[in-house]
């Protein structure tokens, strides 16, 4: 018997309800950092959590000592005794449809095999400016979730992951410029060489450095910026902070909150994006469900016990690993394009930045909308053209408002980590530079 | 254990081998609002072999502790696939010793109703507040015993136990909602968390009051940061640029950061200091078997010394200072920080406030974040000065610096030194949250970009 089955058996004695959460990976690396190869990594790490109902009362706990299991159960059994009204039950089997999430290709690559593209990587960028300071990874994983729960409910599925990233350094006379791209799926992809042309082609924009006038100006986020935006909304529509109504969207289902063009998705159903998955953390379906429909508000992502509490249905958005309970959360974010290139964007612009990558996200104060970040990588637009990278700028706003100052929306979505977003360019935005 | 350890070492065939294993548990508390979402503790085991072979580093990382020896074979095998120059690592003194944590209460001697009935206690007073619609009050004790050993004949046991809080309060009209936020956490012991209801109480209030804020109006201020914030500022601003690992092998920068160069006014030394007993940041030992020392970074404006690990001290001809710290098992030694703080000089705050005419004061630490030349940090709070005195409360306050400009923009420094840690802590290369603890005393800095509508 498998010890998550034993887990399994054991806390059943004991609890009235039980389920079990049995992880293991292994993932592979090689990286390069300072143009140099240096190091190659293997991580192997399993776990096991144990989420159980006892008396009404949600207990859990987990471990990676798989040697004691009567400990995992005793400590399991312990927490229930404060813990909190359980307002659901663990799904029974059922049928549910596949979403792609492993791929054999990744398992069969030899890491070895990355130190050549991470060569040729470098090779490329010093051949453009020998002082460029280069590092590099790339890595695949393999790993196995195995969900068992006392309703007989019993699947395993095996996922891969495989990223590559690089990331360069300038120093200059006063200062530094710092690019970093990178692309991840859950299949093998190609491709370094590509995306080392990216950041090439950024930090020969960020060149010249120029100084801007402070305003309300026309901004454009690219697609990578564009996360920065979407985390407010990820937040407000996260069905704990509904249930403890702290979000500033609660009770705004079907009302219009954003411009027209604006269709945003929580989507887990795409094959081999890094959020998704079939079933999520506690055995629920996933689902494609839009946040946003032309602008109108309409959803909030739920676990079960979120969903319980307000008399909802999860919507497959359990997001846990073994040592943690579920929780809701965001998976695959998906803008739907609009109609304008990003250079015509550029184009339409008299006097106005362009921001790619941002400092100090997340320190604002998320949860009402709003946002103020340094320009890390932000370009001045002067007549249609970029002309310089602008440095020491903050950009602020609030979420809710400059989704309603919306100019054009992006024609074409590029992936960035589980999101896959177009540019967005927005009327007026405050910008702060450092005049002297 | 140490048997165990010791004969997986021998059977190493590496320029270099380090093998690490970790045995912990932590216990986590966590209400939300009225519902307690978390509570459990969990037990890890863990361990990780690192081997260095012609100038090339295998890691791997493992739970199956049985098998060390098959991932130490693995670790060296990796290592010779990269076939580089060889590299020197800096000598250190070979030791044999047990580090026991030292703490005014174990948090393990105390029953887990106990810390669930002060986590109640202290959600209750936030809750109570009729403008409060939410709240999160977190606690997280861990005990970690760490046992070290390497091919050189090092083996180190340390023992560490950690314990925190944080305290959230948030009030909402309508859309507005605003938050306050405490975190205590170090490794000073369980009475870390006693006696916060002045904390809960404070927050509640700051929450409430920020409703009626003003948001910051975006512009170039003269801006005075208290110990907390100066903390952050010091870490974000200088701690991150004095770490080796980013400039060891780039002569461009290595021209920049020369020893001697200055940075900062005659006032200015910053410090980093892994001694410090029951700061967050503090381990007698690094991961690399490195004591920790105190480390003027800059002293008396003046560059003088740098973060390092083995590697990076020998490859640039100084000494190692305990620098090299791991998240955990699953991850290899980097350079970090640990206790990292501005010294005070004679200013008192009062004074410094008085001869501000205008300005903007920041109490507390939200966060912060560099790219090695400008950095953000935003404070828990925030206060128009007007006239050399406080006057209306700001909100949405985030300022941004620049590293090679802003340390010479420091023009006031004070006299009351305060360090703090938290339940949050530094990130890098993807090893986060580390435990650190930053300070200073209240400082005035001129020019500082702060954004805002």
């Amino acid at each position: 018997m498998k010890v998550e089955e034993k887990i399994l058996e054991t806390a059943l004695k004991l609890a009235d309800a039980v389920e079990v959460i049995y992880e293991e990976g292994e993932s592979r690396s090689v990286s390069f950092d300072h143009n140099k190869l240096k190091y190659i990594h293997n991580k192997s790490i399993r776990g096991v959590g144990l989420r159980i109902i006892k008396n009404g009362k949600i207990g859990f706990s987990s471990t990676t000592d798989l040697r004691i299991p009567e400990k995992l159960v005793e400590r399991a059994l312990a927490s229930a005794q404060f813990g909190q009204e359980a307002k659901f039950e663990f799904p029974s089997p059922s049928k549910f449809f596949e979403v792609k999430i492993f791929d054999k290709e990744v398992i069969d690559f030899p890491i070895e095999n990355a130190i050549s593209f991470g060569k040729e990587a470098i090779d490329k960028a010093l051949s453009v400016c020998p002082d460029y300071q280069c590092s590099v990874e790339v890595g695949k994983s393999f790993g196995t979730r195995r969900l068992l729960n006392s309703r007989g409910l019993d699947v395993s599925r095996n996922s891969t992951f495989y990223g590559m990233g690089i990331d360069i350094v300038l120093v200059k006379d006063k200062g530094l410029v710092w690019v970093g791209e990178g692309e991840s799926s859950r299949r093998k992809i190609d491709g370094l060489l590509r995306v080392t042309e990216k950041v090439l082609e950024k930090l020969r924009l960020a060149e010249q450095e120029v100084k801007i006038n402070s305003g309300i100006l026309p901004v454009i986020f690219t697609p990578k910026a564009v996360g920065l935006l979407v985390a407010p909304l990820e937040m407000g529509c996260n069905g704990k902070l509904i249930q403890k109504g702290a979000s500033p969207l609660i009770g705004r289902l079907g009302e219009k909150i954003a411009d027209e063009r604006l269709t945003i998705y929580d989507d887990p159903t795409i094959d081999f994006a890094l959020g998704s998955y079939p079933l999520d953390g506690e055995g629920v379906q996933s689902q494609r469900k839009p946040l946003l429909e032309r602008g109108v508000l309409k959803n909030y992502l739920f676990d079960l016990q979120t969903a319980g509490m307000l008399s909802a249905r999860s919507t497959g958005n359990g997001i846990r690993g073994f040592s943690s309970q579920p929780a809701p959360a965001c998976t695959n974010i998906t803008i739907e394009p609009g109609d304008m290139k990003l250079e015509d964007m550029i184009k339409d612009i008299k006097y106005g930045v362009l921001v790619d990558q941002v400092l100090g996200g997340g320190q604002s104060n998320t949860l009402a909308g709003e946002f103020s970040v340094n320009l890390d990588l932000g370009f001045l637009i002067e007549k249609g053209e970029l002309v310089g990278r602008v440095k020491d700028c903050m950009i602020a706003g609030n979420v809710y408002e400059v989704f309603n100052k919306l100019a054009a929306i992006g024609s074409r979505p590029e992936w960035y980590g589980s999101n896959y977003v177009p540019a967005l360019y927005f009327s007026g935005l405050s910008v702060v530079g450092k005049e002297e | 254990m140490e048997e165990r350890i010791k004969r997986a070492l021998k059977t190493a065939k590496a320029d270099y081998l380090e093998i690490r294993i970790h045995e912990g548990s932590v216990t986590n508390i966590n209400y939300t609002g009225k519902e307690l979402e978390a509570i459990s503790e969990s037990d890890s085991i863990g361990g990780c072999v690192r081997a260095l072979v012609k100038g090339g580093w295998g890691f791997v990382a493992f739970n199956d502790i049985e098998n060390l020896p098959d991932h130490v074979v693995a670790a060296v095998e990796q290592a010779s696939i990269l076939r580089n120059s060889p590299i020197s690592l800096a000598p250190i003194p070979i030791t044999t010793e047990y580090v026991k944590a030292s703490v005014n209460i174990d948090p393990r001697d105390i029953p887990l109703s106990k810390k669930h009935a002060i986590c109640q206690k202290y959600n209750n007073i936030i809750l109570s507040s009729k403008l409060i619609q939410t709240s999160s009050v977190r606690y997280m004790d861990s005990y970690g015993f760490t046992y070290f050993a390497n091919s050189e004949g090092g083996y180190i046991a340390q023992e560490t136990i950690f314990c925190g809080m944080s305290l959230l309060a948030i009030a909402k009209e309508g859309a507005n909602v605003q938050r306050a936020f405490e975190s205590v956490g170090d490794l000073r012991g369980y009475q870390n968390v006693l006696g916060l209801e002045a904390k809960c109480e404070e927050i509640t209030q700051r929450a409430v009051d920020l409703l009626h804020a003003e948001s910051v109006e975006g512009g170039i201020y003269t801006v005075i940061a208290d110990p907390l914030l100066c903390g952050v500022f010091t870490h974000e601003a200088f701690g991150h640029l004095s770490e080796a690992d980013f400039i060891y092998e780039n002569e461009k920068l290595l021209e920049i950061m020369q020893i001697g160069k200055r940075f900062g006014r005659d006032e200015l030394s910053i410090i980093d200091d892994g001694t410090l007993p029951g700061e967050a940041g503090t381990n007698k030992y690094d991961n690399e078997g490195t004591p920790t020392q105190k480390i003027y970074l800059i002293k008396n404006g003046i560059l003088t010394s740098r973060l390092h690990s083995r590697e990076t001290a020998a490859k640039m001809g100084e000494k190692p200072t305990g620098n090299a710290r791991a998240l955990g098992y699953v991850n290899e030694p980097i350079i970090r920080m640990s206790n990292t703080y501005m010294e005070p000089r004679d200013w008192s705050f009062e004074k410094m406030l008085e001869d501000t005419p205008e300005g903007i004061y920041c109490k507390g630490a939200l966060g912060g974040q560099t790219n090695m030349e400008m950095f953000t940090f935003s404070p828990a709070e925030a206060f128009r000065i007007r006239n050399g005195k406080l006057a209306e409360r700001l909100r949405d306050v985030v300022l941004t610096g620049n590293v090679f400009e802003t340390l010479m923009n420091i023009e006031a420094i004070g006299n009351d030194l305060k360090l703090h840690g938290g339940l949050g802590g530094c990130g890098k290369g993807g090893q986060f949250p580390l435990r650190v603890s930053d300070g200073g005393p209240h400082i005035r800095i001129r020019n500082v970009v702060v954004g805002g509508r």
